[in-house]
C-alpha cells in the first residue's frame, strides 16, 4: 500500500469517525435533555417488560453520549466502532419489528418519539438512515485508523518498534 | 498529537541503525525484540480498550446519576393548583360513570378522556368554560368516562388509573367539576411520574372532599370500575379504531381497538370537535359527526 493511499484512507476514516461521534453525541443529547419524552419513546417500542423501561431510557442517552466522546476522541475506536454497529442493530431491529407488527411509532432516534398517526410513521426512513451509520461503523471496525486520534498516539507502527527501552520511548509520549 | 508523532518516529529512524548494528548477531536478542514486539502490540489495545470501556461506564453512571438527582419530578413536592369553576349542577356516579347536569337537558354526550392524556388537556383548555356554562344553564349533561388508557406512559407506570379512581372518588366525594378541572388544569406530562398518591389526596382536601376520600384514592377503590370503562369502550362501534381504508381494527388478543382519547360521542355518534361550533350546533340538536 502507498503512503499516499494510506493517507487518503486515514481522511475517510476521520471523517466516518468524526461523522458518527456527532450522531452520537446529538441524538445522546437531544434524548438527554427531555427525560420524559425518551421513555415514552422507548415504551412506544413495546418490547421491553414494563420494569425495564425506565433504566434503559435512563441509560441509552448517556451510552450514545459516552460512544460519542470516544469517537470524538479517537479512543478504542475499533471497539467503539463494534459498540456502536451493535447498538445500531438493536435500534434497526426495534424499528423493524414495530413496522412488521403494525405499530404506529416514531423511532425517537433523534428526540420525539411515541406513538404517531398511522400515516406519520417513517419506518423505511429510519432503517435508511440508521444503515448509513451502519456503514460508517462498519468502515471504522474494519479499518480503524484516521488521523488526530488519541488510538494513533498510544500505538506506534509495530515496524517502527525498538526492541530495547521500549519502555522509555512510551514514556516519552 | 499529529506533531509528536512525527518527532517520534524520526528519532527512532534516527535510533534504529546504530541499534541494529550493536544486536545484529544475537539470536536472544532477535527472540526478544519479536517479543517485545507481540507482548507490547498484544497488551496495548486491551489496556486501551480497558480505559475505553471504564470512560464509557463513568459516563453513563455520570449522566444518570446528575439526571435523577437534577431532574427528579418537580411535581411530586408541589401542591396540584386550584381551578374553581362554579359548577352549580349535580354530579352523580354509577359504575365507573360520572353523570353531570341538570335533569331534562336538550343534549347529553358521552366524554371518554384520560387525565394524562395531552389531547384531552388541550380539549378541556380549548372548551372546558363553554362546556361548563352549558352544564351550568342546563343546556347539557355530560357522561364522563374517565379511562386509564395511557397507564404505560407515566415512569412508573398508572398514573392515568390512579387519577382515573381519584376522579371517581371526588364524585363520591361532591367535589368532580373542581376536580377534573384542576387536574387538566397543570397536567403532568407524559413520560413524566404523574402526581401521587399523596398529591391526588391533598387536592380533594383544598377542594372540600366529604367523606373517606383519602382512603377511597389510597385504596384504589374505583380501579376495578375505570378498568372496566376501558375495556368495554371498544364494545361500541363509534369508538373502535379505523384502518385506513376503514376496517376496524384488533388488539393483540383479538379484541376491537379503541380509538382512543378524548372521544366525545352525541347518542352513539362520534362527534367532530375540531369544529369550534360543535357543542351550539350539538346543543341545537345538529352535531357535526366524525
Amino acid at each position: 500500500m502507498t503512503r499516499s493511499r494510506a493517507r487518503a484512507l486515514d481522511v475517510v476514516g476521520t471523517l466516518a469517525r468524526l461523522g458518527l461521534a456527532a450522531v452520537w453525541l446529538v441524538s445522546g443529547v437531544t434524548k438527554a435533555v427531555d427525560p420524559d419524552q425518551t421513555y415514552l419513546a422507548v415504551a412506544a417500542y413495546q418490547v421491553l417488560p414494563a420494569g425495564l423501561v425506565s433504566p434503559v431510557a435512563a441509560v441509552l442517552p448517556y451510552l450514545e453520549i459516552g460512544l460519542g466522546l470516544l469517537l470524538l476522541v479517537g479512543l478504542a475506536t475499533r471497539l467503539v466502532a463494534v459498540l456502536s454497529a451493535l447498538l445500531l442493530v438493536v435500534y434497526m431491529a426495534g424499528v423493524a419489528q414495530a413496522w412488521a407488527r403494525g405499530l404506529t411509532i416514531d423511532c425517537g432516534c433523534f428526540g420525539g418519539g411515541g406513538q404517531v398517526a398511522a400515516d406519520r410513521t417513517q419506518y423505511a426512513q429510519e432503517l435508511g438512515r440508521d444503515t448509513g451509520f451502519l456503514v460508517l461503523a462498519a468502515w471504522l471496525l474494519v479499518r480503524p485508523g484516521s488521523r488526530w486520534g488519541l488510538d494513533g498516539a498510544f500505538v506506534a507502527p509495530p515496524r517502527e518498534m525498538v526492541p530495547v527501552g521500549a519502555e522509555d520511548d512510551g514514556e516519552g509520549r | 498529537m499529529a506533531g509528536t508523532h512525527g518527532t517520534d518516529r524520526t528519532s527512532a529512524d534516527r535510533r534504529s541503525p546504530d541499534r541494529k548494528r550493536r544486536q545484529g548477531g544475537s539470536k536472544s536478542a532477535t527472540r526478544a525484540l519479536s517479543q517485545a514486539r507481540k507482548s507490547s502490540r498484544g497488551r496495548m489495545p486491551t489496556i486501551i480498550g480497558v480505559i475505553a470501556v471504564v470512560v464509557l461506564a463513568v459516563v453513563v453512571i455520570a449522566g444518570v446519576l446528575v439526571s435523577r438527582s437534577g431532574g427528579g419530578s418537580p411535581a411530586s413536592s408541589a401542591a396540584i393548583p386550584v381551578v374553581h369553576v362554579n359548577a352549580t349542577y349535580p354530579v352523580s356516579l354509577q359504575n365507573g360513570v360520572v353523570t353531570a347536569g341538570k335533569a331534562g337537558a336538550p343534549a347529553t354526550i358521552d366524554a371518554y378522556e384520560d387525565f394524562l392524556c395531552p389531547v384531552c388537556g388541550a380539549f378541556e383548555a380549548a372548551y372546558g368554560a363553554q362546556i361548563q356554562s352549558a352544564l351550568n344553564s342546563g343546556q347539557l349533561d355530560v357522561r364522563y368516562h374517565m379511562v386509564n388508557l395511557l397507564d404505560a406512559n407515566s415512569n412508573p407506570n398508572g398514573y392515568s388509573l390512579e387519577a382515573a379512581n381519584a376522579g371517581l372518588c371526588a364524585a363520591d366525594a361532591g367535589i368532580f367539576p373542581d376536580y377534573h378541572a384542576s387536574l387538566y388544569g397543570k397536567q403532568p406530562p407524559e413520560g413524566g411520574a404523574g402526581y401521587t398518591a399523596n398529591q391526588l389526596v391533598a387536592l380533594g382536601q383544598q377542594l372540600g372532599a366529604k367523606g373517606n376520600f383519602s382512603s377511597c384514592v389510597q385504596s384504589g377503590a374505583h380501579d376495578a370500575e375505570a378498568q372496566a370503562q376501558l375495556d368495554h369502550a371498544a364494545d361500541i362501534p363509534a369508538l373502535q379504531a379505523k384502518g385506513a381504508n376503514g376496517n376496524v381494527l384488533h388488539t393483540a388478543d383479538g379484541k376491537t381497538a379503541f380509538r382512543g382519547t378524548p372521544s366525545i360521542l352525541d347518542n352513539g355518534h362520534l362527534i367532530n370537535y375540531q369544529d369550534p361550533n360543535w357543542l351550539q350546533k350539538t346543543i341545537a340538536g345538529n352535531p357535526p359527526l366524525a
